[in-house]
């Protein structure tokens, strides 16, 4: 039976829908609505079942989320202390009003640089803060944060290295590869694109090596790795660097490849045998630091160079640590060196993954408008230089700070209220204490949210927000296509629920901008399909793209990154300075920063790591995976999923046993920056010496600032990388039994 | 037709959306009632680890026991495609399965459990294998048994069966007779051997003593993986159950059949082997035993330390025992005084009958109701002509050139025994009495024989093995003990649940996991409130058939002649199935499942029943993102994934026969 048939026993109507969020896929969902309540949740029934789009065990679970009880379904405003969760419901009048006499006063006695504003949430086209940004950009504009929490190092290391962040192949390019070295990541966890897991079976079915190198047995690498490489965190540009030294003292590389398309190998030549600064990057003094075994890494370096193609996948958590963008670097340089780049079953690594089919990147959005707080500041088109990008704006992992401290911090303004168009901020960034101090010391607060998040709990005001399945949108797949997606409206929205268009407009009207938007949300959707290339190119009529809820792009062969500049280099130069792969680059050595040296380099320096005199005190590296039931705070206490995967800290028996740590156990974990509450997982799929808490978990600090919701950022530091990744990996803890 | 399912356990990452679809497509809350569950296994020591998932919904078996075990007749299997339905509104509904109030108890229902599994020691699922007997299902009730019981047979006669004494069937008028249905079973269904079972784990584990606590650990390692060995030094096979325990009471070839079924499955046993208990530890670690468990028992023989007790004509009670086992002319005298009130004692008292003793006495401190032997033991015993003395000392044995003449003892009051069991009481004056004997045997308990033990395995003041109460681990890494030569005589079921315990710890021990668990929290029987209908109709206890007293005299033949079939069915009917959930127990892979709610009745997986129709698939099948599931007539599956089922660190059930195709996870 076809869906539209089915659609009609049984009263039930189904409802093609994909959720909008930063979950790591985008799967088209069948909803079953039966009188306007949503009864069951199925997923894609391509024909080909093999190339179906199937939805991840989070996708199983929406309608828990859809209908938690702890939705918010009307405007609050706060009537307790901040953060103790006591609030009061109020009209959308009476909000609105609140928050726009709110926002001039504060203009009006501190400028416009005084409102910070913030957000996550919704990734789709039409119902995303965009409006806001217009909005406040119209009321003279506001402060707001740098960088993706989740990828900066390795944007910055794919941006100094081709110039380009679509470096992805299509997934059924690993097919081709006779060599896969999952390195850092983690696709069943983290998905990688809803195709990702799929690909990866059937490279392992079809008897290509796989191996996976990180600190964790991954559910990827005991599923598809017939080896596992355990290494400790921070660590994996060391170990890259001497298998770099081992491929150059065998002469393995593709020298060819490299003379053809690459600038500067000859100067990591120098670094990695030793003649830049006297130290040779052998497989020995790797192991030192990185803990695998030197005999391993040589191992890997030939196995690498000498099976052709082979696919090097790094990612892009790992380099979520200090100086986390030379992992993304170095891996590109292994790539190129063994000639693997713009080849079918090569990879040209760089952690990003994407390619130009359907990426999120690319989504389409209601024009927007200059912020006039950001006029007037250095121009940061392509530059590699963080502190240029910082002049008029925070950090992402520095909000608290910047709020705390203000200009005189160096910051680029004196922060006083903050608005967060969703992305529950106090929990996803670092140093959650920190933030507690900032958010305290604001005049005033807005949340809005779906849920009573933490970052929600010290709002003043708080306005709830649609689900996906009460909107229609446009919704790209993570990290891209090749597919297009339309999610549906399924339901009437949950009590007084709006979209973040919808407050962004709503504002708007308030502030008396009479013509902000004319437009209803069809006539944004259809506006957008028309006017966007790459629907133009692949959707033929709207009205079938909405009703079948994806359009999936056909091509005869996998996308190969960088395919066209290798094929023909002098049509198709990189878009880089030399127009080539800059292994070395020239706007690194400008900076002039042994930080962010001009090749790719295991930096020497002191970071939170277990060579640090804290480390005596806080003696275990403390990582903070995304999880794989949540995403990142989203789906919290969504029953179906916390019950297969509560909460835990994972920790190898090594360490348990000598602190008297049972499976099971409830422990403290502290440094000096807080202290949660969690149970401890033992497990040996984790390297002795480290422990590992998904990040996500709700804050929920008791009358003594014990944390007893878990929540991993209460323990990282709020720093980042010369690259601007935030360093929420170089942390460290001790843990004790409660 | 019958449908099934298919499952590649090297495809499965262990994601869990099989579960969560199947949840929201049936509409089941979050909490216990899990349709499709995925058990995780993590094996190997760091870095070298294995992780291996099994999806396990219902498997639809061919010999469905969820079914026969249901009072109600809830559990059906459709005929038109195998499939096993359950109707919720019948469950729990025409007959009470369950009768446990709540009170006092925050365990849900599934969680409650009989008084009598819970007072057994190994935890056995009593009242599903008895329910499995009242339906004359013998043969899928031994396998319940099986489950946790290495030695069935054994403990189906000479089980102390500490669940009878809890069984609250005796609130109407009598215990049921597990011990003895257990009996029967092993007696009615023809042994059938099972095959050698694949060693999956890279340690091999040495156990050193073949009695009951070292066959216990053999047992459950052997099925975790992993290659056992088993060395004993004597040239029998079982412990003191071979070698002290009568033969009236547990006669050599029904042991052999548990003993046969062991080693059918790969378990290693070397007779005449005895492991020196020093340089011989050592040995053994160095040729490659990953572990090592000393099972050694308690085997010597204690006499009481009065003036006389080592005269010609005293003996001990376990080596006079173990000499008539093991066929050694025995010469006793006339009249036999045995001291000691447990069954050692009994046992001697009975042996000596028939080995021609005339006048048979036994003198115990206890008071009769407080004789730890068996309450059958000491009137089979009386019927034997043996007279029981009771709350009596001895004092002395009188002798005559040498010669035992008699025993003097005195009368005690307020006896009572410190947490070592010595006891302690008041010897009540002017009571003298003299027995007039010329033989006298002691059975007042056995120490352990641990000659030559390394000095580093540390012992206790009783002359036990010292190990740690929550590793059973001893002083040395690597070396564990478990049994009557840790924790003193005690008996076969206490054995077997102690090696039991040191198979766990060894298992966590070899895997390189932290060896310590949180403890477990423990239900007192007493505690469990059974609300028994007013009106139950008395029913009295089966009697157990024996052979008449002058046919007992003539030799050793086994005194109890076990239940014919309808007297064993009748008093299996007799069970009040306080726990109720008797189709999650019988079902080997716990399938069934109830949900935190008021009077939860059964739910599971009906394998999407009603999408079949619609030409789809069940909706876990749908769901799996890397298509690790699959389903369909089990022809279309063997055809499609050939005729396996098999599965890595998972036990199929031959006797229910489960609907599933499997592709087992490779190394
Ligand atoms: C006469 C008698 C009657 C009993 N009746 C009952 C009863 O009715 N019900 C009941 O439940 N219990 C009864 N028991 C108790 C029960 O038999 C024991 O508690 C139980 O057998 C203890 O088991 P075990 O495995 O710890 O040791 P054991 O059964 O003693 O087995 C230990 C084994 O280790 C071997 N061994 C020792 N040292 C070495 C070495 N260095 N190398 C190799 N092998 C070695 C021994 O030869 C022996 O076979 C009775 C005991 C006796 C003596
Ligand atoms: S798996 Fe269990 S519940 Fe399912 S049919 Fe078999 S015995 Fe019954
Ligand atoms: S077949 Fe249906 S009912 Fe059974 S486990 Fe799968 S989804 Fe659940
Ligand atoms: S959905 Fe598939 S991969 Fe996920 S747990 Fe179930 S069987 Fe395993």
């Amino acid at each position: 039976m076809s869906p539209e048939e089915r659609s009609q026993t049984n009263d039930e109507q189904i409802v093609l829908c994909t959720s909008a969020f930063d979950c790591g896929g985008r799967c088209p969902l069948r909803v079953h609505v039966k009188d306007g309540v949503i009864t069951r949740i199925e997923g894609d029934d391509y024909s080909d079942e093999d190339k179906q789009l199937r939805a991840c065990w989070r996708g199983r679970a929406y309608r828990h989320w859809i209908y938690h009880p702890d939705r918010l379904l009307y405007p609050l405003k706060r009537t307790g202390e901040r953060g103790t969760g006591q609030f009061e419901r109020i009209t959308w009048d009476e909000a609105m009003d609140t928050i726009v006499s709110e926002l001039k006063r504060i203009k009006e006695t501190y400028g416009n640089g005084a409102i910070f504003l913030g957000g996550g949430g919704h990734l789709g086209a039409l119902h995303t803060r965009g409006a806001l940004n217009k909005a406040l950009s119209m009321f003279g504009g506001y402060t707001s944060s740098y960088g993706n929490i989740s990828s900066e190092g390795a944007v910055w290391a794919v941006q100094a290295s081709y110039g380009d962040v679509m470096v992805g192949h299509s997934r059924e390019d690993m097919l081709n590869s006779r060599l896969i070295i999952m390195w850092g990541w983690d696709p069943v966890r983290m998905i990688s694109g809803t195709d990702a897991i799929g690909n990866l079976i059937k490279a392992k079915e079809a008897g290509i090596p796989i191996i996976s190198i990180g600190p964790r047995y991954e559910d990827s690498a005991a599923t598809l790795a017939a080896e596992w490489i355990p290494i400790i965190p921070g660590t994996d540009a060391a170990m890259m660097v001497a298998v770099a030294y081992v491929i150059i003292k065998e002469n393995l590389q593709d020298q060819a490849f490299l003379d053809k398309y690459t600038v500067g190998f000859d100067k990591f030549e120098e670094y990695v045998t030793g003649i830049e600064d006297g130290a040779e990057k052998t497989p020995a003094w790797a192991e030192a630091i990185s803990g695998v075994p030197a005999e391993t890494i040589i191992d890997l370096a030939r196995r690498y160079a000498t099976n052709k193609p082979a696919c090097l996948m790094d990612c892009q958590g790992p380099a979520r640590a200090a100086f986390g963008e030379q992992y993304n670097r170095c891996a590109i340089a292994l790539t190129a060196m063994t000639g693997n780049i713009g080849k079918p079953g090569g990879s040209a690594c760089g952690g990003l993954m994407g390619i130009p089919y359907g990426h999120m990147f690319r989504s389409s959005g209601i024009p927007g408008m200059r912020n006039p707080t950001e006029v007037g500041g250095p121009s940061i088109r392509g530059t590699l230089d963080l502190n240029l990008r910082l002049v008029r704006r925070i950090h992402t992992n520095r909000i608290w700070d910047g709020i705390l401290k203000g200009k005189a911090g160096g910051y680029p303004a004196d922060v006083k209220m903050a608005w967060f168009a969703g992305g529950n901020i106090l929990n996803q960034r670092g140093n959650i204490n920190k933030g507690v101090q900032a958010l305290k010391s604001l005049e005033f607060i807005v949340a809005q949210d779906l849920f009573l998040t933490p970052t929600a709990r010290y709002a003043d005001i708080v306005l709830p927000v649609k689900s996906f399945v009460e909107k229609n949108d446009l919704t790209r797949p993570w990290p891209s296509g090749p597919y297009l997606c339309f999610s549906n409206q399924a339901i009437e929205p949950m009590g007084e629920c709006k979209t973040d268009w919808e407050i962004g407009c709503l504002l708007a009207e308030k502030l008396g901008y009479e013509d902000f938007d004319n437009k209803t949300e069809d006539e944004w959707l259809r506006t957008f399909v028309s006017e966007n290339p790459e629907y133009q190119r692949f959707i033929k009529n709207y009205d079938e793209f909405k009703q079948e809820g994806i359009q999936r792009l056909q091509f005869d062969e996998p996308y190969i990154a960088f395919k066209a500049q290798i094929e023909d280099p002098e049509n198709n130069p990189f878009n880089t300075p030399s127009g080539k792969i800059e292994i070395f680059s020239q706007r690194l050595a400008d900076l002039n920063s042994l930080l962010t040296p001009p090749v790719p380099k295991y930096i020497i320096a002191e970071r939170e790591d277990r060579n640090h005199p804290l480390a005596k005190k806080y003696p275990l590296q403390l990582l903070s995976p995304h999880p794989r039931v949540r995403v990142h705070s989203t789906l919290q206490n969504v029953d179906w999923l916390v019950e297969v995967d509560p909460h835990v800290m994972w920790i190898n028996p090594a360490d348990a046993e000598p602190r008297g740590i049972c499976d099971g156990d409830e422990v403290y974990v502290f440094n000096d920056r807080g202290k949660i509450a969690i149970k401890a997982w033992v497990t040996r799929r984790i390297v002795p010496g480290v422990v590992s808490i998904y990040e996500g978990a709700w804050y929920e600090p008791d009358e003594e600032g014990i944390d007893r919701g878990g929540c991993v950022n209460v323990l990282t530091d709020d720093t980042y990388s010369p690259g601007g990744a935030a360093a929420l990996k170089t942390v460290l803890v001790e843990t004790a039994k409660v | 037709m019958q449908l099934g399912f298919y499952f590649d356990q090297n495809r499965c990452t262990g994601c869990y959306a099989c579960a969560i679809a199947c949840k929201d497509w049936h509409d089941v809350p979050a909490g216990p009632a899990r349709w499709m569950r995925l058990l995780y296994r993590e094996e190997g020591k760091f870095p070298k680890v294995f992780v291996s998932h099994m999806a396990t919904p219902c498997y639809h078996c061919a010999e469905p026991v969820c079914a026969y075990v249901c009072p109600s007749e809830a559990i059906t299997k459709r005929e038109e495609d195998g499939i096993v339905v359950i109707d919720r509104e019948k469950c729990r509904e025409e007959k009470a399965c369950g009768i446990i109030s709540g009170e006092g108890t925050s365990l849900l229902y599934a969680e409650q459990e009989a008084p009598c599994q819970v007072s057994c020691p190994v935890h056995l699922h009593i009242p599903a294998y008895i329910a499995l007997i009242a339906k004359g299902r013998f043969k899928e009730a031994l396998e319940v048994i099986r489950r946790r019981m290495p030695l069935p047979s054994v403990c189906g006669r000479v089980c102390l069966h500490p669940c009878e004494t809890e069984c609250r069937r005796k609130d109407v008028e009598e215990p049921v007779a597990i011990m003895a249905l257990k009996g029967f079973v092993t007696d009615n269904v023809p042994q059938e051997l099972p095959d050698r079972l694949p060693l999956t784990q890279p340690d091999c584990v040495a156990i050193v003593g073949s009695g009951p606590a070292g066959l216990a650990a053999a047992y459950d390692l052997i099925r975790m993986g992993y290659g056992v060995t088993v060395f004993e030094s004597g040239p029998v096979v079982g412990g003191m159950l071979t070698t002290a325990i009568p033969e009236h009471r547990l006669p050599r070839e029904v042991l052999k059949r548990d003993i046969d079924y062991l080693e059918a499955l790969g378990i290693d046993i070397r007779t005449n082997t005895r492991v020196d208990l020093g340089r011989g530890l050592d040995d053994l670690l160095e040729e490659g035993y990953g572990a090592l468990l000393l099972a050694l028992g308690a085997s010597k023989g204690q006499k009481l330390d009065i003036a006389g007790a080592n005269l010609k004509g005293t003996l001990d009670g376990v080596s006079l025992m173990q000499d008539i086992k093991s066929g050694k002319s025995i010469e006793l005298g006339e009249k036999v005084l045995v001291i000691g009130g447990g069954n050692v004692a009994i046992d001697c008292a009975r042996s000596a009958r028939r080995l021609g003793a005339n006048a048979v006495r036994v003198a115990c401190l206890e008071c009769r109701e407080d004789m730890p032997a068996e309450d059958s033991e000491i009137r089979q015993a009386e019927e034997e002509g043996i007279e029981i003395h009771c709350s009596l000392t001895s004092s002395l044995v009188r002798e005559d050139n040498g010669k035992v003449t008699g025993v003097e003892c005195q009368e005690i009051e307020g006896l009572q025994f410190d947490e070592n069991g010595q006891p302690s009481f008041k010897v009540v004056k002017d009571t003298g009495h003299v027995f007039d004997v010329d033989t006298v045997i002691f059975a007042i308990g056995q120490v352990p024989d641990l000659t030559g033990l390394s000095g580093d395995i540390k012992t206790s003041p009783m002359g036990t093995i010292a190990a740690d109460a929550g590793t059973f681990m001893t002083a040395r890494r690597g070396i564990f003990s478990a049994g009557d030569v840790m924790n003193g005589p005690t008996s076969a079921v206490d054995a077997i649940a102690s090696g039991q315990k040191a198979a766990f710890f060894i298992n966590r021990y070899l895997q390189g996991d932290v060896l310590r668990v949180r403890p477990q929290k423990t239900i007192s029987p007493k505690d469990i409130t059974v609300d028994i209908p007013a009106d139950k109709e008395k029913q009295p206890r089966q009697v157990m058939p024996t052979l008449s007293v002058s046919e007992r005299m003539s030799g050793f033949r086994e005194v109890a002649l076990g239940f014919i079939e309808a007297e064993a069915i009748q008093e299996a009917e007799r069970c009040l199935n306080c726990a109720g959930h008797l189709c999650k127990d019988a079902c080997p892979y716990s399938a069934p499942q109830f949900a935190d709610e008021e009077k939860a009745r059964m739910q599971k997986c009906d394998l999407c029943v009603e999408r079949w129709g619609d030409g789809q698939k069940p909706i876990c099948v749908e769901a799996c993102p890397p298509h690790a599931l699959d389903a369909g007539t089990m022809d279309e599956l063997k055809m499609k994934y050939g005729d396996v089922t098999e599965a890595h660190s998972f036990n199929y059930s031959r006797t229910v026969q489960p609907s599933i195709v499997t592709k087992p996870k490779q190394r």
